[in-house]
């Protein structure tokens, strides 16, 4: 018994340890120079190889499953204190907010990518389609911020349908050359229609006020000026815990079970009763409403958008990001957002060899770790007999 | 299947190709590093951004260069009681990636002032910006009329003219003096395309029996135009109106002449300025093209041979380009400013918007909205591969005739 | 009536140059089931070689004092055209070969992503590459007659596009290698069975899909007189375009897709008011429409699939 309590406050311990490690090391990625980042780096991807080749990465899995809690609130506590951590440095700042939006697009477009196996070159389109709504209702008919969000979420998953279509009928390069197309429509149609500013974009984009308090204002607490930023940041935090939460609540639903189904094989899945058409394109329309999401904070934050933000270049990005975390995998897709956002920003000062270090960072993860940093999770099952109640089936992420 | 071993070969090349690139980016990044430390700790940052990459590189390249050119002669006069130094920030003509430099230069405390951007919306993503940060920014190239405005008076001031104050001599050259009077206009889907076709519509309008036949929108990077010149061909004008930048323009004259219409006049603003127009176009298809550019000729300026000398001498490799003398200024401005009020922010703001300086382009001062006051065109044309000064030219004295001349 | 006829000579020329990179495609797809996407850059590739051999290493120049202009023309572009052949080997062993019998989606990937490799690489190496560059006139520009509105340079294009799928076909029908080729493609498993060295096939595809490109990515640059080291990634994607619109693996069909999409593009910019900023929506908006209404394109056989 009591051997078992002290296994147990181990493995708390453990899982708190990583959960801290973890941070501490997307910390140091984001304060340090480059080449301090990549080698930091380097080492957190050792790690993980070591620790999966010797299977001790699976009591890590096991103890952070367990003790998902700690974990978590160790994240937080250290995400709340990152604006004083980082002394109120403007740039820093404007870097997370940046990786947290990413991350909830990301997680939106792993619902189709990771989940579904479905190709999507868009989501560009459906960030797009959030900013340009919740900046258009506030510039031009002067609503708030805060109804433009939802406005925002309700037309890009309303688009998400629309692009879901056609992977109703297509998979594969037809899906990716269907939806590369409509990527490139949908930014043709902005430079192209005035009334949505054109290439000018939309200037003047107001920020959001909560009981009178604007969002652009520094942020005073504790006798500590902190810049405007931090309030940013608290709220993409938020947000993206939401968007965190409610991406494993689907994962482990009978929804999840069902995109993976239909990405295994789509066939089999229709014949064991899954409605493809509603799983598709609620695949589609749920990823698309992240994405909104992130559009609209997008467009109150930088109070400037512009077509360029949102093109094909975007998308690949996009799906980098998900690639690198690792698909499926909620807090891969997380981590794998942050990095790719803060090495991006590390690479401006050779921002003649930023593309090419794109490509080539991609194309070895393809080859090397197609899996990405956190591999997918094979589902574990487990039977529990409730006294007479009969089998109640559980799912639980965790073992291969 | 693939082996074990192939997949290692193949990540080592990999590595070894990404180790490349990162020692090739450091190698040229850390240049930059070395000259900075080898200046005296006493030092003044001036941040300056513009497209040092992607397609319009060449502009601000030479822009770039032309900005460290004077900030170095100010360190060299010796009359400064501090180094100057420049933090050069990409914007690759892209707003979010403008902003977020913004922000990494405001972040900077020692970054005193700034000078920036080509790209119009750039440049309105990055004013919030500046504004918020109380750092003066000295637009150099951007001519979007709305960037300066009261709203951002002080800290936003422009060297450059407007698409309004350039579109307006040469609508008056070629309908009152030339007396062409059916135009095409063919411009690029970009802010600074679509707001020269806006600003010529507007102009052509003045003038009684004039008008705008057609308007086509093309993408930046299109290379054929030729459906469009086939249409414009048949429609008959007195003129092309071009309302985009230089490889562009350079094309729509090359398939014009491919496409028979050697013999019609085309015209253009500021962006097509520039030799390598000609050198795409072809010297001879280039030939009586006509083109504006705000401010004086280089060689009619009093300060212009010695910039040309000076630029030719510190050894950089590219051309100025039309907008180097407009960052030049800038960034003697900002010197100027930093001699009369030190290194402050607050002041620097308006002691640059109240400035009255006489530099390259002659006097530049600011009117209430922040734009400069120092308006002068000069009207060119192209003559045996070369842009020459109309006033000067084989084409004013009547000794060739423009194309399309009855 | 005239301006359609030259309305209808722009469409076919901007046909040829999209149905080349198609070709490529249906090439690829056929013999090995993906899509290289990086297609349109490697045909970009070769013109941007053509360009460094003429006007940096001067090869026209040299060439021309012992032959005659026409003939050393040829010699530098089938050395252009070598020179990406062997490009796309290269291209197929690092970054395609790793994911054969893998999901789909990691070739495409990868070879989206070995494109922007190589444009960057041209944008970076090239003296000045980022700067679009003057194409070097190799063919002759001058107007046919007065009364033809097509110029030599325009009937040499079309001319070669017809040529070269003329000898595309008589390889493939005609020789033992070609033959083996369309084995492949029919059936990977069958062909195997029946003794035909499959590496062998994959590797000779890629040669000749390259040095498709390669005079592709030549006629494409002549015919436009500038390359720009991003002009790959439109092209390429236009190309793909054509390739799906005729049937995906159908060499032929691209040539009709390719065309097809020219034709709405140049009749949207002329005769549609304001449409010159819309051509590209028409056409990409034709593709989704294809792809879902009639997948197999213009003259591809319906395929089932079996479970």
């Amino acid at each position: 018994m009591i051997n078992k309590a002290g296994a147990q406050l181990s493995r708390s311990l453990m899982a708190i340890a990583v959960s801290l490690g973890i941070c501490l090391i997307l910390y140091i990625a984001l304060v340090s120079p480059l080449p301090i980042t990549l080698l930091v780096l380097a080492i957190f991807l050792g790690l993980i190889v070591m620790g999966e080749r010797s299977g001790g990465i699976e009591k890590i899995y096991a103890a952070m499953e367990e003790h998902k809690g700690e974990a978590l609130v160790v994240a937080g506590i250290f995400a709340l204190l990152l604006p004083l951590l980082v002394s109120g440095n403007n740039y820093l700042l404007h870097v997370v907010v940046m990786g947290g939006i990413y991350s909830i697009i990301a997680l939106g477009l792993n619902f189709q990518l990771g989940s579904t196996g479905m190709v999507n070159f868009a989501p560009a389109a459906f960030y797009g389609t959030g900013a340009y709504t919740s900046a258009v209702l506030a510039v031009k008919f002067g609503i708030s911020p805060w109804v433009g969000i939802l406005c925002g979420l309700f037309m890009a998953a309303l688009l998400g349908i629309v692009f879901g279509f056609p992977a109703l009928k297509t998979r594969g390069y037809y899906l990716s050359l269907v939806t590369i197309a409509l990527q490139v429509i949908f930014t043709l149609m902005i430079i192209n229609t005035d009334w949505l500013g054109g290439p000018n974009g939309i200037p003047g984009i107001p920020g959001y006020e909560i009981f009178g308090f604007s969002f652009r204002r520094p942020l005073e607490i504790l006798g500590m000026r902190l810049p405007y930023q931090t309030n940013y940041f608290y709220l993409v935090f938020l947000l993206l815990s939401l968007a965190a939460l409610a991406a494993s609540r689907l994962y482990n639903s009978r929804i999840g079970l069902a995109w993976n189904a239909i990405e295994q094989d789509e066939i089999v899945a229709a014949t064991q009763g899954i409605n493809l058409t509603k799983i598709k394109l609620l695949a589609f329309s749920i990823g698309a409403a992240f994405a909104g999401v992130a559009g609209a904070l997008y467009a109150h934050y930088t109070s400037f958008i512009g077509n360029e933000d949102f093109d094909f270049n975007k998308s690949l990005v996009l799906i980098c990001m998900v690639l690198l975390g690792g698909m499926d995998n909620v807090a891969g897709v997380i981590l794998g957002s942050l990095l790719l956002t803060i090495i991006d920003e590390k690479l401006r000062d050779f921002a003649d060899y930023r593309m090419l270090m794109y490509a080539l960072i991609l194309i070895i993860i393809l080859i090397a770790r197609p899996q990405g940093l956190l591999p997918k999770r094979n589902r574990k099952y487990q039977i529990k007999q409730d006294n007479n109640e009969g089998y109640n089936v559980t799912v639980t992420a965790g073992g291969k | 299947m693939l082996k074990r071993r192939t997949i290692k070969f193949l990540v080592v090349f990999m590595l070894l190709a990404l180790a490349f690139t990162l020692i090739a980016g450091c190698g040229s990044g850390s240049k930059g590093k070395e000259e900075s430390k080898a200046t005296d700790s006493k030092t003044v940052k001036v941040a300056f951004l513009g497209p040092l990459t992607g397609p319009n590189a060449m502009q601000g390249v030479g822009a770039r260069n032309a900005f460290k050119l004077a900030i170095d002669q100010a360190n060299a006069s010796g009359k400064l009681p501090f180094k100057i130094e420049v933090v050069d920030l990409d914007d690759a003509s892209n707003p979010g990636t403008g902003a977020s430099v913004a922000q990494k230069a405001v972040a900077d405390q020692d970054v005193v002032a700034a000078s920036g951007h080509w790209n119009s919306p750039v440049a309105e993503a990055t004013i919030p910006i500046f504004k918020s940060a109380g750092v003066p920014l000295v637009i150099w190239g951007a001519i979007r009329p709305t960037l300066t405005s009261k709203e951002n008076y002080p800290y936003i001031t422009r060297v450059c003219p407007t698409q309004q104050q350039e579109n307006l001599p040469l609508a008056n050259f070629v309908i009152n003096e030339l007396g062409r009077k059916k135009w095409a206009i063919i411009s690029d889907t970009t802010t600074y395309g679509k707001s020269n076709t806006e600003a010529w519509k507007n102009e052509v309008k003045k003038y009684p029996g004039a008008e705008v036949v057609s308007i086509d929108e093309i993408q930046v990077g299109q290379n054929d135009f030729r459906p469009i010149l086939s249409k414009i061909k048949a429609a008959n004008v007195d003129g092309i109106y071009f309302g985009g930048v230089v490889m562009e323009a350079a094309l729509v004259r090359r398939q014009m002449v491919e496409l028979g219409m050697k013999d019609m006049l085309m015209v253009g603003i500021s962006g097509i300025v520039d030799d390598k127009f000609i050198e795409t176009a072809g010297k001879e298809a280039a030939e009586g093209i006509i083109a504006t550019k705000p401010g004086k000729s280089i060689s009619k300026l009093e300060g212009g041979k010695a910039f040309e000398e000076a630029y030719q001498k510190a050894g950089f490799k590219e051309p100025y380009g039309a907008y180097g003398p407009y960052a030049y200024d800038a960034a003697n401005i900002i010197v100027e400013a930093l001699k009369q009020v030190g290194p402050d922010r607050n002041k620097l703001v308006d002691a640059i918007a109240k400035i009255s300086y006489n530099g390259l382009l002659g006097v530049t001062s600011f009117n209430e909205v922040g734009q400069t006051t120092n308006v002068a065109s000069t009207i060119y044309v192209v003559e045996d591969g070369k842009w020459v000064d109309w006033d000067s030219s084989k084409y004013k004295s009547g000794e060739r005739k423009l194309p399309g001349s009855k | 009536m005239s301006l359609v006829l030259s309305q209808a000579i722009n469409a076919i020329m901007l046909g040829c140059t999209y149905s080349l990179v198609g070709i490529g495609f249906s090439l690829f797809f056929g013999v090995m089931d993906i899509v290289v996407f990086c297609a349109g850059d490697v045909a970009i590739f070769a013109a941007f070689s053509i360009t460094a051999l003429v006007s940096i290493v001067g090869l026209y120049a040299a060439l021309n004092l012992a032959l005659p202009p026409f003939l050393s023309t040829v010699l530098i572009v089938i050395a252009g055209a070598s020179l990406t052949g062997v490009l796309m080997l290269a291209l197929y062993r690092l970054v395609i070969k790793p994911f054969e019998n893998k999901s789909a989606l990691m070739p495409l990937l990868s070879t989206i992503a070995s494109g922007v490799a190589l444009r960057e690489l041209i944008g970076i190496f090239y003296p000045q590459g980022r700067n679009p560059q003057t194409f070097p006139q190799l063919l002759p520009g001058g107007a046919l007659s007065d009364f033809a509105m097509i110029s030599w340079r325009n009937l040499i294009i079309i001319v070669a596009t017809l040529l070269l799928v003329a000898l595309l076909y008589l390889f493939v029908n005609k020789t033992k290698i070609g033959l083996s080729i369309q084995a492949v493609s029919q059936n990977r498993e069958a062909a195997i069975m029946v003794g035909i060295n499959w590496q062998q096939v994959v590797l000779i595809t890629f040669l000749l899909g390259g040095f498709i490109l390669g005079i592709g990515g030549f006629l494409v640059a002549s015919y436009y007189d500038v390359v720009r080291f991003d002009m790959g990634s439109m092209y390429g994607l236009k190309g793909f375009c054509a390739a799906v619109v005729g049937g995906l693996g159908n060499v032929y069909g691209a040539i009709v897709g390719g065309l097809l999409i020219a034709f709405i593009e140049v009749f949207v910019s002329a005769f549609v008011p304001g449409g010159t900023a819309y051509a590209s929506v028409a056409a990409f908006l034709m593709v989704v429409l294809f792809i879902l209404f009639k997948p197999e394109g213009v003259i591809g056989e319906k395929t089932i699939e079996k479970v």
